[in-house]
Order: C-alpha cells, then sequence, then structure tokens
C-alpha cells in the first residue's frame, strides 16, 4: 500500500453557486466536468450524422439525402468526433483527474483552463451552423484537401476558424497540463511515480503542442490561397496541391496518437486495479508511449502512398510504421501480462479495458497491414481504411473513455453506478460495434470506395448488417447517459477507496472529493503503484 | 525541487507557471509562423 502522509482536505468546502459558477469557472473539477458533458453532447450530435451515413447506406442507391448533404456528414462527423468528443474528453478527464493524482490543489493556469474550455462552444456553433448556410456545410472530408475543400461555399471561412479556435483550445489545454504536472506535484510525486495516466496525458500535450500549430499552419495557407490570392496549393500559381497532405499528415498522424496516448493511459491505470497487481513493466510503458510519440512525427506518409511519392520515400515511411508496432507491442504485452495471474474481477471498466485490447490491437493489425506499402495501393481509400481507424478510434479510444466514466464516476459522483446496466450497455456496445465495423474489411478488400452515398449492388449484404449494427450501437449508448444520469442524482454510496485495488491519490479524497482537494501537499513517501 | 516549490508555494510557483507558458506558446507560435513563412517563395 502507498504510503501518503497527511492527504489535506479543506473542510471549508466554498463553492460559487449558479451559472457564474460554469461560466467564470476556474475550478479544475468544474472545468473538467463541463469538458465531459460537451464531449457527451459532442459525441451525440457525431453520431446522430452517423446515423444518417448508415441509413444512407444500408440499400443501394439514394434514399434519403442528396450527395452533397451526404459527403457534408461524413466531412463534420469526423471533425466533431475528433474535434470535439473524443479530444474534449481526454482534455476533459485530465482536468479532473490530474491534479487529484499528482496532489495539486489545481491546474497551473486556472483562468487559462476556463478559457481554453469555453472556446470550444464558440468554434463549434461556428462549424455546426455552415449546415444551415448556404451552399451547406463543408464536404471535402476532414481532411480538407484542395483543391476540394477550395470549392465550399460559404462555409469556407467558418470552417477555417472553427479550425483554428480549436487548435488555440487544444494548445492552451496542453500547456496548462505540461505546466502542472511540472510544476505542482506534491514532495514525493517524482516523474517515475507518476500514474501512466499522467504521463501519457504529459506526452500527449507535448505531440498537441508540436502539431496544432502545423494544422493552423496549413489551414492558414488554405485561407490565403482562397481570399488573398496566395499559390501554397495552387499548381497554377506555382504551388503544390499535394504539399498540402504532406503539412495536414504532418499533424494528421501525431493526432492519431493524441486520440490514442490517453486512451493508452486510461487502460494503465484500470487494468491493474481490477487485476490487483502492479502495472506489469512500468518504465517499459512510459518509455514505449514517448517512443510511440517520436516516431508519429516520422510516418505521416504512410497516409499518402498513393500520390507518387519516390520509392526511398515509400520505403521510409513503410519500415517507420512498422517500427511503430514495437513500442505499441510492448504496451499490449505489458497489460496482458498484469492480468496474468492476477485476482482479476470483471467490473464494467475492466471489461471495457479488455475488449480495449482485443480490438484496438485489431485495428493496429489492421493499420499494419495498410503501412505496407504495395498492399496500400489496393487498401487505399476503401472501407478497409474506414474499419481500420473505427476500430482504432471507437472500439479504441471510445471504449477507454466509457472504461474510464465506470471508473471514476463513483469518484466524481460519491455515488456509484448500476453495475448490471452498465454490463448491459458493455455488452451492447461490444456486439454492436462489432457488427457495424468488422463487415466493413470485407466491403474495403472487395474495392468498396469511402465517402460515397451510393455503392454497386453486390455491396448490399454487408452494407445492411453495417447499419443495422450502427443502429443498435447508436441506440445503446443512450443506455449510458441513463446510466450516468442515474448515477449523478443518486445510488449506492461510494468509499473514498471506490475499487478494492486502486492504487494512487486521488483514492484518499473522499468520493466526492471536497470542492477544494490538497490546499496544502501530501506527501508521497513510497510508489504509488505498490500492492 | 518539487518540495521547495510547495514550501515557498504561491508567489514562486505562479511565476514558474507563467514562465511555463509563456515558452511553451512562443514555441507554438514559432512552428505556426515558421511554417507559413517556409514555404513562401
Amino acid at each position: 500500500m502507498s504510503t501518503i502522509a497527511h492527504a489535506d482536505h479543506d473542510h471549508h468546502d466554498h463553492k460559487p453557486t449558479g451559472i457564474k459558477r460554469w461560466l467564470f469557472s476556474t475550478n479544475h473539477k468544474d472545468i473538467g466536468t463541463m469538458y465531459l458533458v460537451f464531449s457527451l453532447i459532442m459525441f451525440f450530435v457525431g453520431g446522430s450524422m452517423a446515423m444518417i451515413i448508415r441509413a444512407e447506406l444500408f440499400q443501394p442507391g439514394l434514399q434519403f439525402v442528396d450527395p452533397q448533404f451526404y459527403n457534408s456528414m461524413v466531412t463534420v462527423h469526423a471533425l466533431v468526433m475528433i474535434f470535439g468528443a473524443v479530444m474534449p474528453a481526454g482534455v476533459g478527464l485530465a482536468n479532473w483527474m490530474i491534479p487529484i493524482m499528482i496532489g495539486a490543489p489545481d491546474m497551473a493556469l486556472p483562468r487559462m483552463n476556463n478559457m481554453s474550455f469555453w472556446i470550444m462552444p464558440f468554434a463549434f456553433a461556428l462549424l455546426l451552423g455552415t449546415l444551415f448556410m448556404e451552399g451547406g456545410g463543408p464536404a471535402s472530408g476532414w481532411t480538407m484537401y484542395p483543391p476540394l475543400v477550395l470549392q465550399t461555399g460559404k462555409a469556407f471561412p467558418y470552417l477555417i476558424f472553427a479550425v483554428h479556435f480549436l487548435g488555440i483550445s487544444s494548445i492552451m489545454g496542453s500547456i496548462n497540463i505540461i505546466a502542472t504536472v511540472f510544476n505542482m506535484r506534491a514532495p514525493g510525486m517524482t516523474l517515475m511515480r507518476l500514474p501512466l495516466f499522467v504521463w501519457t496525458w504529459v506526452i500527449t500535450a507535448f505531440l498537441l503542442i508540436a502539431s496544432m500549430p502545423v494544422l493552423a499552419g496549413a489551414v492558414t495557407m488554405l485561407l490565403t490561397d482562397k481570399y488573398f490570392g496566395t499559390s501554397f496549393f495552387n499548381a497554377a500559381g506555382g504551388g503544390d496541391p499535394v504539399l498540402f497532405q504532406h503539412i495536414f499528415w504532418f499533424f494528421g498522424h501525431p493526432e492519431v496518437y493524441i486520440l490514442a496516448l490517453p486512451a493508452f493511459g486510461i487502460i494503465s491505470q484500470i487494468i491493474p486495479t481490477f487485476a490487483r497487481k502492479p502495472l506489469f513493466g512500468y518504465a517499459s510503458m512510459v518509455y514505449a508511449t514517448a517512443s510511440i510519440a517520436i516516431l508519429s512525427f516520422f510516418v505521416w506518409g504512410h497516409h499518402m502512398f498513393t500520390v507518387g511519392l519516390p520509392i526511398t520515400g515509400e520505403l521510409f515511411f513503410m519500415y517507420m510504421t512498422m517500427l511503430i508496432a514495437v513500442p505499441t507491442g510492448v504496451k499490449v504485452f505489458n497489460w496482458v501480462a498484469t492480468m496474468w495471474k492476477g485476482a482479476m474481477t470483471f467490473e464494467a471498466p475492466m471489461l471495457f479495458s479488455i475488449a480495449f485490447v482485443i480490438l484496438f490491437t485489431i485495428g493496429g493489425f489492421s493499420g499494419l497491414m495498410l503501412g505496407i506499402t504495395p498492399v496500400d495501393f489496393q487498401y487505399h481509400n476503401t472501407y478497409f481504411v474506414v474499419a481500420h481507424f473505427h476500430y482504432v478510434l471507437l472500439t479504441g479510444a471510445v471504449f477507454a473513455l466509457m472504461a474510464s466514466v465506470y471508473y471514476w464516476i463513483p469518484k466524481w459522483t460519491g455515488n456509484m453506478y448500476d453495475e448490471k446496466l452498465a454490463k448491459i450497455h458493455f455488452w451492447l456496445s461490444t456486439i454492436f460495434a462489432n457488427i457495424l465495423f468488422f463487415p466493413q474489411h470485407f466491403l474495403g478488400l472487395a474495392g468498396m470506395p469511402r465517402r460515397i452515398p451510393d455503392y454497386s449492388v453486390q455491396f448490399t449484404d454487408f452494407n445492411m448488417i453495417s447499419s443495422l449494427g450502427g443502429f443498435g450501437y447508436g441506440i445503446s449508448q443512450l443506455l449510458f447517459v441513463y446510466i450516468v444520469i442515474k448515477c449523478v442524482l443518486g445510488g449506492k454510496k461510494a468509499t473514498s477507496q471506490v475499487w478494492e485495488g486502486g492504487r494512487g491519490l486521488e483514492w484518499t479524497l473522499s468520493s466526492p472529493p471536497p470542492y477544494h482537494s490538497f490546499t496544502t501537499p501530501p506527501k508521497v513517501t513510497k510508489t504509488l503503484m505498490d500492492y | 525541487m518539487v518540495k521547495k516549490v510547495f514550501r515557498n508555494n504561491n508567489e514562486m510557483v505562479k511565476k514558474r507557471n507563467t514562465r511555463f507558458a509563456l515558452i511553451l506558446g512562443l514555441i507554438a507560435f514559432s512552428l505556426y509562423a515558421g511554417f507559413i513563412l517556409s514555404f513562401m517563395k
């Protein structure tokens, strides 16, 4: 058991009330809650777009929407899910958990924290507002490749500014996380004692600071190309449209890890708790995370094997992509080794975590297939790619987020969630997610292109199965909302420890923790991973 | 170092936090501007 001397709790728990509490909040727990609620709302906004996509693809031919709107749905679904659902959920968890995991009273820069959050609703108002504009929303795909994206109507500047704002929000959030972890740790909380969730977030924050400005630069160049006569990406003016793809994916691949690394951190917290064993290979997990982050800046070319890269470039990006599988393999091995001979129990967070390990690995393997240059020439731009990244992002990142909510919600609310319903939610989600995405591998291998509202009749059966899975998955998530609301409103009281196997500073605080926690720093005298 | 920061608390921590924010913000902005400038002819 970790030896933690004097985890002080503030008993003068003054809390602002009303709308001001949320508008002007500088409290990491409140801001974390706002991020999480925002993310959940966006999850359903993006999800409803996915339902439109799957309804349209239920049968060949055009059923419900015109192709332009369909393309808008594909584009905005991706932007909302990436920038509005998964990223803010990660930042919300970071806000809630990092200060109480490292024994800090709050985030390092609380006012900036407030601003980081409140930029986001405005950014999404800009983005979602475009759907109601003349010419419709952006329909070029989330990658915003020119020259196609330059054909966007009135929505274009709104899209560009929304991306800028989201970038600013993410960078400010990252600065805050780095400053918090480096400056605000409790005495005795050395770097190599940090919970893995904190480590993965620090590394993610560095990734964000290095990659987001590149995206911002790319979209600024798009803006000046369209409105100010520059020719960064315009071949007629001496520019090169492929340059945009290089710049975009220089951001885009690290972005994948920005979504995935916090998920790795969550899983690394949950598996030891429910296996009642310390995490296997803690140091190797930290180094593997850092290796993945560094390597992620050298693999962008695997997204553009088919644009006509020089053969040396294609080989370079292929080998670098293969190399990323090594630290990722270390992680998967360590999670499995942590479970090995553990005294495991299978509550909802653990079920989601085990599903994550299996299904994320499936997504990883299909990623390796796509990373092999000659093979990618067949798979490129097919539904195989769609299946791959949904295994990584939905059964990967989103499943980890679901696991984290079930894991920490008793700490946040002071109430236990309904375990029986949570297990039903887990099984429905897992079964339907696989019905939704597994057939898409076959569609892709058979040659069905992505981002099309209509398709040849031979693809009908798998598309129908996929759509049924999609509707099932969508409806199952309403159960998640019900479980969360039920838990917030009441339920069996949670102890401060919550989970028997939980280790770390957060479990020394009451459930829910006081509004101002660790106002005097706790003293961490021994490793928190100790069992 | 961490202990010292906490003992001396607020002002010193605040200064360090602000310095961190400025340095990291500057890095981010340089990357943004540098990227655009490097592609200008």
